[in-house]
């Protein structure tokens, strides 16, 4: 526990010190918040679907999916983060603790989901005094939600990390999953607008995993739960954590090419 | 007294073998220099040794611990000094090593940072960040933080690369007194300059030992350098 508690202090700590990255963390969801919903009210009518009980404006809609956004984010930017330590021989430090890989590992997803939480927290915050509010017992409700959809798409970040072998190939990868997978959910658009519109999307989105994260955190900010969403996030949880301890495990040949 | 013993060991990184067959014997005591040029294998042993790479084939011995074990559990009692820069930059000094300490799960561990930063000249700088430490400071905390769990065994993979003479000397004068104090250590080196009359020398080339023994017994300096084919990879004093 002392190897996972100093883990996850460090990336804390690294976190609170980048103030950049603290910044472009909480600037991100705020222009989609403040700018791009706004221009979107108008164009986009939503009607009564759950977990709302009433007409919500487009900006309520899309904080649950600017949460998992931030989160998503977060994230990539950990599993990269990975992958530059490795490149620069930092990770080293870490190989030689006497802590298992397994450990090591869970200790890394648990300090990036900590990290996502805290950047979610700042960012609900906002979203409170430009007037996008929920019942108190939502936000609680929904810290356990954000916590686990971050460590699903952590999870997924080190699942990837372990196909990278250059630092610079990640930014493309980062590009095919972080914008497909934004942009093919339930974060901008409702899922019932989509059957309509574009069936063949409908079904992608239901198929993705980010979807069900925001769902459950949309749920959870209503006091409400969806458990299909919730199956599906710790089911994929489970998978992408699965697929990268066994990515750290067999890629024995790529450390030796990096330590060599 | 802890020894290192490595048995028929082979290691390869793809088709390209670096070790084959590699036996070698390091006492648990003293100051043991591994010097070879670039390619010998120096770096493939210390990540072997430390538990980083897992060889294909042989046994690596650390007291009577298999280093395959020690991946995952008893690298507590070994202190590391990488090649590269394992410090966190934006962490202070202290910070890094409480991360560190945190890592290895040590306890009561600030005594010991107090009187080993005021040791190696850190103690001033104990707030500043890693980042804008110098290159020997930055060299000497990494010491620092492999000492700090009081390792009978002290491993340090060229930890003078990049720095000024003055200040390698001084590093290497202080680790040559970690040594007389009883801590085992094994140093890795392509630069005879750091290397002291008495004390062990291991000669790697082509992942083999060419010779062994102390400096002095190797004919010091111009002795090793008359044994290596690539007599220029060697720097001298």
């Amino acid at each position: 526990m002392s190897a996972m508690r100093a883990i996850i202090w460090r990336e804390l700590l690294r976190f609170l010190h980048q103030r950049e990255r603290f910044i472009a963390a909480l600037v991100r969801p705020l222009v989609w918040l403040l700018i791009f919903g706004a221009g979107f009210r108008a164009a986009l009518g939503l009607a009564i679907y759950p977990p709302y009980d009433t007409y919500i404006r487009y900006e309520t809609y899309i904080v649950p999916g600017l949460c998992g956004i931030i989160v998503l984010f977060n994230g990539m930017q950990s599993a990269l983060s990975i992958v530059y330590d490795r490149e620069m021989g930092s990770m080293k430090l870490l190989l030689v603790a006497p802590i298992s890989r397994q450990w090591m590992l869970l200790s890394k997803l648990i300090a990036s989901a900590s990290v996502g939480l805290l950047q979610v927290w700042v960012f609900l915050l906002i979203a409170f005094f430009v007037g996008i509010q929920v019942e108190p017992l939502g936000y609680i409700l929904a810290t356990p939600a954000i916590f686990l959809t971050a460590l699903m798409l952590g999870a997924l970040g080190l699942a990837l990390s372990t196909l990278i072998t250059k630092l610079q190939n990640f930014a493309g990868v980062m590009n095919f999953v972080i914008f497909p997978m934004f942009f093919a959910s339930t974060a901008l658009y409702p899922l019932w607008q989509m059957q309509e519109n574009a069936p063949w999307l409908a079904k992608v989105v239901e198929f993705n995993p980010f979807s069900h994260g925001v769902e459950l955190i949309r749920f959870a900010l209503y006091s409400k739960m969806t458990w299909v969403s919730l199956s599906i996030v710790v089911a994929c949880l489970i998978l992408f954590f699965t697929l990268a301890l066994w990515g750290y495990q067999s890629r024995r040949h790529l450390l030796k090419r990096k330590f060599r | 007294m802890t020894d290192i013993v490595l048995e028929n060991v082979n290691f390869s990184y793809g088709k390209k073998t670096v070790l084959e067959n590699f036996s070698l014997s390091i006492k648990g005591e003293g100051f043991t220099a591994l010097l070879g040029a670039n390619g010998a294998g120096k770096s493939t042993i210390f990540n072997l040794i430390a538990g980083i790479l897992v060889s294909d084939q042989g046994k690596i011995m650390i007291g009577d611990v298999n280093a395959h074990d020690r991946l995952q559990r008893h690298t507590a009692n070994m202190g590391f000094v990488f090649q590269e820069n394992t410090l966190d930059p934006e962490l202070s000094v202290q910070q890094n090593i409480r991360y560190f300490a945190g890592l290895f799960g040590l306890k009561n561990y600030q005594p010991r940072v107090e009187v080993l930063l005021k040791e190696f000249g850190l103690w001033q700088q104990r707030s500043e960040k890693a980042a804008s430490l110098n290159g020997g400071h930055r060299r000497r905390l990494e010491i620092v933080r492999a000492l700090l769990p009081n390792p009978e065994i002290l491993i340090l993979d060229e930890p003078t690369s990049g720095l000024d003479p003055t200040i390698r000397q001084e590093i290497s004068n202080q680790v040559h007194a970690l040594a007389k104090q009883g801590v085992n250590v094994v140093w890795i080196t392509h630069l005879l300059d750091e290397i002291e009359e008495h004390d062990q020398v291991i000669l790697l080339e082509k992942g083999r030992i060419k010779e062994q023994g102390t400096f002095a017994e190797l004919g010091g300096a111009q002795g090793i350098k008359s044994k290596f084919v690539a007599k220029e990879a060697l720097l001298q004093l």
